[in-house]
């Protein structure tokens, strides 16, 4: 009966399940924690290198979203309008605390499995990652979503509760921002220079932009 | 810097690709970790209350109020900035009236003092345009404009180009 049950929720979409928690049934929601805790710790862990951290701000964000169920209309994605109460509620977490540290055992910054060998990749890698972190908030989210996440536009915009053209600035803002501070360090330019095979095997991977 | 778009929107999906190949955060952690994480999530959910649905009206105010440029244009600043620009459309407003009723006042004197030029104009306006209308609107602007010798001038005008027509 149970495992019915559990089949019965894996098959329903998020708004059936986010309906029918409203209507006070808790396995539903536990259902909606099970289908995105995963996706808004790693969300999460784009904002804060601690997994402590970032698991306070995945329970945060749950427990917002049960309290306020009621106030979602269904306009987005359960997904998007959780992930907008996770990035308000990483931005409140990095305003109250400072921390700042990366929790190497549990989580790896990880360049692919051939990349790993290579330490020019990981210099690069490293390098970008720290150009990321300088970006300001909105436009760091912007990135995030939209080269992380993989999300559209308009999902950007629904999670960042902006207009639509606004979320696209704020993500061609941090791609120019990038581009200008890869193109002005020579070490950059040296080790990308040095690693061809590398700018061939990223440009069989470059995709059409909207 | 290359201004080809072509070139610049290569570079952005470079960019995009170098981001997601040099910064996936890759979890290790196993199924007992997001169990235990979704234990204690459900086990504060049901310490927890869900906030009832919002009145409408409440939930109106909160949107006006839930932005902070919304905020500005309802506080009392918002309000200075309203009544500046309305006073100032309005002052616009009442310009543009003046002036396109100078144009009109000036429109009309030109006329009436072409006339009193030449009789052959008068002869052709008293023609094209309803008489009594023409005549009122002479003596409409001669009683502000015109002295008792150019209105006697006028009338006397057009009434000896009416009867050289009869």
């Amino acid at each position: 009966m149970e495992t019915e049950q559990i089949q019965n929720a894996n098959q329903k979409t998020d708004i059936e399940l986010v309906d029918e928690a409203k209507q006070g049934n808790r396995k539903s929601f536990s259902e909606l924690v099970k289908r995105h805790q995963k996706n808004l710790l790693r969300l999460s862990l784009r904002f804060v290198k601690s997994l402590d951290l970032a698991e306070d701000i995945v329970q945060d964000s749950f427990i917002k979203a049960y309290e306020k169920l009621h106030s979602f209309e269904c306009r987005a994605s359960f997904k998007s309008w959780l992930f907008q109460i996770a990035v308000n509620t990483a931005r409140n977490k990095l305003r109250e605390t400072k921390r700042d540290t990366t929790d190497i055992d549990k989580v790896q910054v990880a360049v692919l499995a051939v990349a790993e060998s290579n330490l020019v990749h990981s210099a690069i890698a490293a390098m970008i990652q720290e150009e990321v972190e300088k970006l300001p908030f909105k436009q760091k989210t912007a990135l995030v979503l939209r080269v992380y996440e993989d999300m559209s536009f308009k999902e950007i915009a629904d999670v960042m509760e902006c207009p639509y053209d606004t979320a696209k600035a704020n993500y061609r803002h941090a791609l120019l921002k990038l581009k200008e501070v890869f193109e002005s360090k020579n070490d950059f330019k040296e080790i990308s220079f040095e690693s061809q095979g590398f700018w061939l095997e990223i440009n069989q991977f470059v995709e059409a932009e909207g | 810097m290359n201004p080809d778009p072509k070139h610049t929107h290569h570079k952005n999906a470079v960019i995009k690709s170098v981001l997601q190949r040099t910064g996936k955060v890759e979890i290790d952690l196993d199924d007992q970790f997001f169990d235990r994480l979704h234990d204690k999530i459900m086990a504060q959910v049901e310490e927890t209350t869900m906030v009832p649905k919002p009145h409408p009206v409440k939930k109106l105010k909160n949107y006006l109020w839930s932005k902070p440029w919304r905020r500005t244009l309802l506080s009392r600043e918002g309000f200075a900035v309203y009544l500046l620009v309305f006073g100032l459309t309005y002052q616009s407003a009442q310009s543009s009236i003046y002036f396109q009723w100078m144009k009109y006042q000036t429109r009309e004197e030109n006329i009436l003092a072409q006339a009193l030029k030449s009789p052959d104009l008068l002869h052709n306006l008293t023609d094209a345009r309803p008489q009594s209308d023409f005549f009122v609107d002479v003596v409409n602007h001669s009683m502000n404009d015109f002295d008792y010798d150019q209105l006697k001038q006028v009338l006397w005008q057009s009434a000896e180009s009416e009867s050289e027509t009869q």
